[in-house]
């Protein structure tokens, strides 16, 4: 198939310095400030789910809040302990808010032109073979956007593993060494869960994918675009350690986990890191499947009103307003459901996601044949609801025979060789 | 499009001097008073016994080995998602669709090895 080459964009053919320095200016002036409201958003909704009130002292409704708690950790002593290795001690935090910030280079937040153009990543759309778009608000486009996504996101657990190590605090290092299991079990269905919104669009770019919600509506509306969300929430969940998959700064057991060791400014940029991945994590999450800013069942005003402004005014509104729900989801889910064990941590990943995704892909090639191509959205409703209803049954009941938790000693002596026939087994050491 | 990934590059310095800055300011304001106690581990007040960094069995091992595997198959699952739709207009639809079950299957065929093995298990 032919795809046609890009016309250079006129805002790149012009000096290129003014949307890169408006660009920083979003990044590090207004996501610090979304992050400080969150936090504090996120203590009065705590509060309420507590029956409490929550922060109200500072300020009316506590809204000065945040600003007193960076003053607080402005002024509190940097502490590096003797025996840690100071560079790494360093490096864990930094990178951390990196990977945040690097995710969200290419977000999409609403759309930098309003009219539809020859889109160099853009959605092939079935119908007319012919690859048109709306050029994204996004600070890089690139076709391979969603790749680079994963593997910005993925660096964050080498944060969490050299804050850790680095650290020389038997605590911090266990906490590090969960975080990475966590991130090695919950890696795999986030990554499998992108696959139905790439086929459908059938792009890597962030752009794309909004496009071709613009012509089918949103990625969520199909059987397989609600399962790979929901797994996609869960994994991103876990991979930003929030509560109940929150093991590997678990107080009651590890003091801090992996952040035991920073105090002050140093823990503060832990938790700015964290509520930042958490802004990534729902920015992708609408992107992908919540159409970015759209309406729901219209892309009305995308072609309908032709001034930019006015029409980012509904997208990027409409994307802020889905962000903020998502996190507020976030926020009740920590405010509700216990922590996991590990061992439930892990099989949930491997014996419940991993093997729903694989059979949610095919669902979702499915869905594209019988709902997209042919353009009978019933059938596919028929077609792939069932399967995937009774593979999460069975997946369920499967998971759940395994019965109690292991008993370390006994376990090892059951798992000889001649204990399970036809396969070798490990030397049981 | 080259100018797009300058960008990157730009924010990734960006975003190291946005979360070394604030370590600046504290070690201009904020109190140094030093102590040995302080640059201890912190172990709710009880000095550390023995030395941190040992070698200590990881118990998922097995898990680290089935995720090499499956990041892997994801680098092949990517292209065949962004090409589906180009090769099913150019008729190739059913075949592409078949081929990619077949690879899933391989793949589910190993995770139930791996779990009726019992490497499913926290050991």
């Amino acid at each position: 198939m032919n795809v046609p080459i890009a016309p250079v964009r006129p805002e790149l053919a012009g000096p290129t310095w003014i949307p890169w320095l408006l660009w920083l200016v979003v990044f590090f002036g207004l996501l610090p400030l979304a992050v400080a409201y969150i936090v504090l958003a996120e203590r009065k909704v705590a509060g309420r789910f507590q029956d409490r009130i929550g922060p109200n002292r500072v300020g009316p409704f506590g809204l000065l809040q945040p600003i007193a708690d960076l003053l607080k950790l402005i002024t509190k002593e940097n502490i590096v302990p003797r025996a840690a290795d100071a560079v790494t001690h360093l490096l864990g935090p930094v990178l951390l808010i990196v990977s945040a910030f690097l995710v969200l280079a290419v977000i999409p937040f609403g759309v930098s032109g309003s009219r539809a153009e020859v889109a160099p990543f853009g959605a092939v759309s079935p119908a007319e073979g012919s690859r048109l778009g709306y050029p994204g608000l996004a600070a890089v486009d690139t076709a391979s956007g969603l790749l680079y996504l994963v593997a910005a996101a993925s660096l964050s657990v080498l944060g969490v593993f050299l804050a850790g190590w680095s650290s020389r605090n038997k605590f911090a290092l266990l906490g590090s060494m969960r975080g990475v299991a966590q991130l090695v079990s919950y890696e795999i269905p986030q990554v499998l869960s992108l696959v139905p919104a790439i086929l459908w669009a059938s792009s890597l770019s962030l752009v794309g994918i909004f496009n071709a919600q613009v012509d089918q509506g949103w990625f969520l509306g199909s059987p397989p675009g609600i399962v790979a969300f929901v797994v996609l929430m869960i994994a991103s969940i876990a991979e930003t350690n929030r509560a109940p998959f929150d093991l590997p700064e678990a107080e009651s057991e590890l003091i801090a986990g992996y952040h035991t060791e920073y105090s002050g400014m140093r823990w503060g940029l832990f938790f700015l890191a964290e509520y930042l991945a958490i802004i990534g994590v729902s920015c992708l999450a609408t992107t992908l499947f919540l159409g970015g800013g759209m309406l729901p069942f219209t892309s009305w005003p995308l072609g309908a009103i032709d001034s930019v402004v006015l029409v980012n005014l509904v997208l990027v509104g409409g994307f802020v307003a889905k962000v903020a729900l998502i996190i507020f989801v976030i926020f009740w889910i920590r405010a509700t459901l216990p922590r996991m064990r590990v061992d439930r941590l892990m099989g949930f990943a491997w014996k419940i996601l991993i093997p729903l995704c694989l059979v949610n892909i095919v669902a979702a090639a499915v869905w594209l044949e019988l709902a997209v191509r042919r353009d009978r959205p019933l059938l596919g409703w028929l077609v792939t609801l069932p399967p995937l209803v009774l593979a999460l049954a069975a997946l369920v009941r499967l998971s759940r025979r395994e019965g109690p938790a292991p008993v370390v000693g006994r376990d090892r002596l059951v798992r000889t060789p001649a204990a399970i026939p036809g396969v070798g087994g490990r030397d049981p050491s | 499009m080259l100018p797009n990934y300058g960008f990157i590059g730009l924010l990734l310095l960006a975003a190291v001097a946005f979360a070394v800055a604030p370590l600046v300011v504290v070690a201009l304001v904020a109190p140094r008073k030093w102590s040995v106690e302080k640059g201890e581990a912190y172990e709710c007040g009880v000095r550390t016994t023995g030395e941190t960094w040992v070698r200590f069995r990881i118990q998922y091992y097995v898990y680290a080995l089935l995720f090499l595997v499956f990041d892997i198959e994801t680098i092949f699952l990517y292209p065949w998602a962004v090409s589906y739709l180009g090769l099913a207009e150019a008729g190739f639809g059913l075949f592409v669709l078949v081929e990619m079950v077949v690879f899933l299957v391989l793949l589910a065929v190993a995770l139930v090895f791996a779990w009726a093995a019992g490497d499913l298990r926290w050991v």
